[in-house]
């Protein structure tokens, strides 16, 4: 099996991991605010993912470099509190079946600042793909309005 | 922040700002794959990037909610439980896609990603029916959105 493969089946085990995290967030957050619905959420992961990473990477976890550290907490700042603290928002607003394919419109996100900042220029097919999206977001925001 | 904590519904704007909300945090989660992606491959395990990422996520939501702290202790243990669920879902699925993307490029495993989108509607139109309706536009919007996902991928592949 190659390699690419296995990355595609795990990214489609994650795809289910991560549409349901939305479904369970939506039922969660009509009982607290979504500032403490998010804490209880990442106390919760943070104990998970603890339990599984620091018996497995004990020596690693303590030595990293600073450097390596710094892109870390860039990386989590972008993901939590940017990342999922706005989508819990957009959930308890929205609702999961709006703001969820809103949600995975990322790629379209690297085109642009590709074509910003580096210059480049969208293939027909980038064009197509990127006018699908669009069409279906505005499907999406049509249907919420 | 205090826009996002104390909208109340009213009519149609609450619906359209959580879309917009989506938008913005499609965006961030974009620049984490990238970023991710670099991590990965040479530099360090997917668990510990995943892990200390959360750590860090975990001390910026802290300082964001600690006014909302005490609140929790009178939310039904129900809405708790729903909320760790959705946390530990969420993480599990950074973890891996860490994994993943140490396999093998973003391009490729971000169309996949986006299929996301489909099981999140999914369970809404299986378990949310009384909160949600999923009504045939929105499937065909989520289908045009991860159709024009796979094209931009398959093209930067």
């Amino acid at each position: 099996m190659s390699e690419a493969t296995i990355g595609i089946m795990l990214a489609l085990l994650a795809a289910l991991w991560f549409g349901s995290g939305p479904y369970f967030a939506r039922l969660g957050l009509r009982h607290m605010s979504t500032p403490a619905g998010t804490l209880v959420a990442m106390v919760s992961a943070l104990l998970v993912v603890g339990a599984i990473a620091i018996p497995i990477h004990r020596g690693e976890l303590l030595s990293l470099p600073l450097v390596l550290l710094g892109w870390l907490a860039l990386l989590g700042f972008l993901n939590y509190p940017l990342g999922r603290f706005i989508n819990f928002n957009s959930v308890r607003l929205a609702g999961v079946a709006r703001s969820a394919p809103v949600l995975a419109m990322s790629p379209v996100w690297a085109m642009i600042m590709a074509i910003i900042f580096l210059g480049e220029t969208p293939s027909l097919l980038i064009a197509l793909g990127a006018l699908s999206v669009v069409g279906g977001v505005a499907l999406i925001v049509r249907e919420g309005a | 922040m205090r826009l996002l904590t104390t909208v109340r519904r009213r009519g149609r704007q609450p619906v359209l700002l959580g879309m917009a909300l989506a938008m913005v945090a499609s965006f961030f989660y974009a620049t984490t794959h990238v970023i991710g992606r670099e991590l990965v491959t040479g530099r360090t395990e997917p668990l510990i990037v995943s892990f200390y990422a959360i750590v860090f996520g975990t001390v910026y939501i802290a300082l964001l909610s600690f006014r909302d702290v005490p609140k929790i202790r009178h939310v039904p243990r129900r809405g708790v439980a729903l909320m760790a669920m959705a946390g530990v879902a969420g993480s599990i699925g950074v973890t891996v896609t860490l994994v993943a993307l140490s396999y093998a490029p973003v391009a490729t495993i971000t169309p996949v990603l986006a299929t996301n989108s489909l099981v999140s509607m999914m369970l809404a139109h299986l378990f949310l029916q009384r909160l949600e309706q999923v009504t045939l536009r929105l499937w065909i919007g989520a289908g045009l959105v991860v159709a024009g996902i796979v094209l931009i991928s398959v093209s930067n592949a």
